[in-house]
């Protein structure tokens, strides 16, 4: 660890540390990975990197790299606010995230293909029945359903957080149609071209294979007997908020990018409507939830997917990925079982852990939960985005007792966590670095090995002592190197 | 190809030529006014004809004798930047990048991002202040903005369908609304003989489409009406002639269509005979018989067409 120069004094002038902070160990005590870093950043100087953070902005903007934020009218399109510190992740540490996550997803894996066939950990007593089949995730329509290789979850994002002391946290799972990748790999290069002096003391991991790896997963979920598949990326439409990535996916992979009108199903198959008529179809990367993907099995209102598309998949005429039914492993209620999970599947120790949660269904819990609410995050476990919380601190006391009512009355419906103090993270404010909030969402590709996309999404909260990360909350992203020994 | 995709790109290249000929055309139609100010003697003020064009109907610009520059900027700046306008340039290409949008991984990233930066510019503050200290300057901007999105087509796409489907809905679009400036062009005739103020608005219609030195090189001689008509019309290798925007039309088609004979070939019909027609005819002949027919029988061509490349190709 190094001491501050007098140089830096101007960009961490005032710089404050709270909890864990990824770039200082104490105040004035920098950690050594992120010595070389600091030194290129204040070379440039503020107005040289606010110049520059410009430039990032007007090439996204002008790629359209965009999401769409919905409540007025018909939706604006906004660029994701790009902070042009890097978090910088030494190989050692990801050497044990990258670990972690392969048994994580391996063991949910085996635990979702458990639970559509012999069901060995219920009948174990591991899992509460109830809670799986109760889940809004849990389909059961793949009951019995053999799936290729037993792989449902072929794309995932898993989002971690670090503790106070430094440790990575899984905060939550994504199985159904995780977003942001693109994000990682459009930060990376618009970090080159904005910024190129930065790579120079490092040896950066590269993303850009994360599209060839994709599409390698896509094309070993064929139908038996396709050699030369046809995949397609099925997406909502230019309104969905992540459109820009399914554009962008599909792009990169070299296929086309279809709406569920585009698609119909002909004597079993899967076609789409092309210029010279009907063309089959093998394998979808749908970027729909399961709820949409087929109005003769889900919803019956929906217009985004394909009438008989489930039967068609059942059938084994079609791959998809994710396969359906996976969602289940998103659901808070699963999520305090997932260390019970990698145990009974893999007769190991997980190597990351959850975040400490607290369930009303046991008595020991409920009466913790209900003494300290206050201090408490209170989740639904199968809602997702902030609805259906509760966070203790920033509560009223009606607030509180109404959530004290709804877990007594559904001990099922909630789970409790801890108020999480996320890392910080160095951030441009103006014309110097302050701490701001961050997570991080690795990407993991599952076909016929586990990849790990090296880096992920770190998302940082801009507002000042902000928790909230997400997009559609003014949070904003900064590019993420694992870098090389 | 997907039929919607196909769709999507023939009308962003409908919408973008249909701008860029817009663009054109009010710049021009601003320098006249500019130029000619109090002293227009008769016959539609040149905006007037651009709104005859385009079947708009604004206020009357002939109110009130002259109109004011500030009148002429008003009506300019409407057909710029009125979202509300369907026939605005603002409007023409936010549906061709709401088009692109939707279709991003057909085009090449270059090409959407440029129909993309034409679009956000168009609806920033700077480019109304650009517009507010120069119209023709701006106008000639945006020109160049289009000039650059058809470029980068020729040179980032693969020759295969989204190429041609691109090039059918620009050279259609081309021979659409030229056949509707001539027209309206075209009924001044009867009013006007011989030369004079009258051949300006003729000199004009050469320089909207960058024609005036080309024509003068090919012709030598002066600028007359039948010549500059002959000129757009039926000028084998001038890219913006009719007869060269029908005879790509037309090879588009047939490479769309590739293989498939028969799904196209009504379309392929009516191109080809209009195309034949360009090829021996005597414009004096033309003039003779009346333009005005002529080219309403090129519109009505160009409708058809449309709808019978919309059967073959975007309804499976």
């Amino acid at each position: 660890m190094r001491s501050k120069s007098a140089k830096e004094t101007d960009l961490l002038h005032n710089y404050e540390l709270v909890g864990y902070d990824e770039m200082m160990a104490t105040p004035g005590q920098m950690r050594n990975h992120y010595a070389p870093l600091s030194e290129t950043l204040t070379d440039l100087g503020a107005s040289e990197i606010e110049r520059r953070a410009r430039m990032a902005d007007n090439i996204m903007r002008q790629q359209g790299i965009t999401f769409t934020v919905y409540g007025r009218g018909q939706g604006v399109e906004r660029i994701m606010p790009f902070d042009p510190v890097p978090r910088l992740v030494p190989n050692n540490e990801w050497e044990k995230i990258e670990a972690g996550l392969k048994q994580r997803v391996r063991a949910i894996n085996l635990f979702i293909q458990d639970i559509y066939h012999e069901r060995l950990i219920l009948k174990a007593g591991k899992v509460p029945a109830e809670l799986v089949f109760g889940a809004s995730g849990y389909r059961r329509e793949m009951v019995g359903v053999k799936v290729p290789r037993d792989i449902y979850i072929h794309v995932s994002g898993i989002d971690l957080i670090r503790d106070k002391d430094g440790n990575y946290l899984v905060l939550e799972d994504n199985c159904r149609t995780p977003s942001g990748v693109s994000y990682v790999l459009k930060n990376r290069e618009v970090m080159k071209q904005a910024f190129p002096a930065l790579f120079e003391a490092y040896s950066v991991r590269p993303v850009d294979d994360y599209a060839a790896n994709l599409l390698a997963v896509l094309k070993s979920i064929a139908p038996a007997g396709v050699n030369d598949p046809k995949i397609v990326v099925l997406t909502p439409g230019v309104y969905n908020s992540a459109y820009y990535e399914h554009s962008f996916l599909a792009r990169q992979m070299g296929v086309e990018l279809v709406e569920g009108r585009d698609l119909l199903i002909d004597n079993g198959g899967l076609y789409m409507r092309t210029t010279r008529g009907l063309q089959r179809v093998d394998v979808v990367y749908r970027r729909i939830d399961d709820d949409f993907l087929d109005p003769l099995t889900f919803r019956r209102d929906s217009q985004l997917g394909v009438a008989g598309l489930v039967s068609a998949y059942r059938a084994g005429r079609v791959g998809l990925a994710n396969a359906i039914g996976p969602g289940v492993a998103d659901d808070k209620g699963i999520y305090p079982f997932v260390p019970e999970i990698i145990k009974f599947y893999l007769d190991e120790q997980p190597i990351l852990q959850n975040v400490e949660t607290f369930r009303p269904l046991i008595p020991s819990h409920m009466s913790h939960i209900l003494a300290n609410i206050e201090k408490l995050v209170v989740k639904a476990v199968d809602a997702s985005g902030g609805y259906g919380m509760l966070i203790g601190p920033a509560s009223t006391k009606e607030q509180q007792d109404e959530f004290r009512k709804k877990i007594q009355d559904n001990p099922r419906g909630y789970i409790a966590q801890p108020t999480i103090s996320l890392s910080q993270h160095p951030t441009l404010v103006g014309d110097r670095l302050e701490g701001r909030h961050i997570d991080l969402r690795p990407f993991v590709l599952y076909g016929e090995e586990i990849k790990i996309l090296p880096g992920g999404l770190t998302r940082v909260a801009l507002p000042k002592g902000s928790l909230v990360v997400n997009s559609s909350q003014g949070g904003g992203s900064k590019d993420t190197w694992v870098l090389a020994n | 190809m997907l039929s919607r995709v196909a769709e999507n790109l023939y009308w962003i290249s409908r919408y973008v030529e249909r701008a860029d000929n817009v663009v054109r055309l009010l710049a021009d139609a601003f320098q006249m006014e500019l130029e000619t100010g109090r002293t227009w003697v008769d016959g539609p003020r040149p905006l007037e004809r651009v709104l005859k064009i385009l079947s708009i109907d604004i206020q009357s610009i002939q109110d009130e004798n002259v109109p004011s520059v500030e009148r002429i900027e008003e009506i300019l700046r409407e057909l710029t930047f009125e979202r509300k306008n369907d026939y605005s340039v603002l409007s023409m290409l936010g549906r061709a990048r709401e088009n692109a949008r939707s279709v991003q991984e057909a085009l090449s990233t270059e090409a959407w991002s440029q129909i993309n930066q034409i679009y956000l510019y168009l609806i920033s503050p700077r480019a109304t202040e650009r517009f507010n200290t120069g119209a023709y300057r701006y106008f000639q901007k945006l020109k160049k903005d289009c000039t650059l999105f058809t470029a980068i087509i020729e040179t980032t796409l693969p020759r295969t369908e989204a190429y041609h489907f691109l090039m059918l809905g620009r050279y259609l679009e081309r021979v659409d609304i030229l056949s509707r400036i001539i027209a309206v062009h075209a009924s001044l005739l009867k009013e006007t003989k011989g030369s004079g103020p009258w051949l300006l608005p003729w000199t004009n219609l050469l320089r909207v489409y960058s024609a005036n030195e080309a024509y003068m090189r090919h012709s030598g001689e002066r600028i007359d009406p039948p010549g500059v008509i002959r000129y757009l019309l039926l000028e084998e290798d001038f890219p913006r002639s009719m007869r060269f925007a029908l005879s790509r039309c037309l090879k588009n088609l047939r490479a769309v269509a590739g293989s498939s004979i028969g799904a196209s070939s009504q379309a392929e019909r009516h191109l080809g005979r209009l195309e034949s027609d360009l090829r021996y005819i005597d414009i004096d002949e033309v003039l003779n018989k009346g333009i005005g027919e002529f080219l309403e029988g090129v519109q009505n061509t160009c409708a058809q067409v449309g709808s019978e490349i919309h059967q073959a190709y975007f309804r499976t």
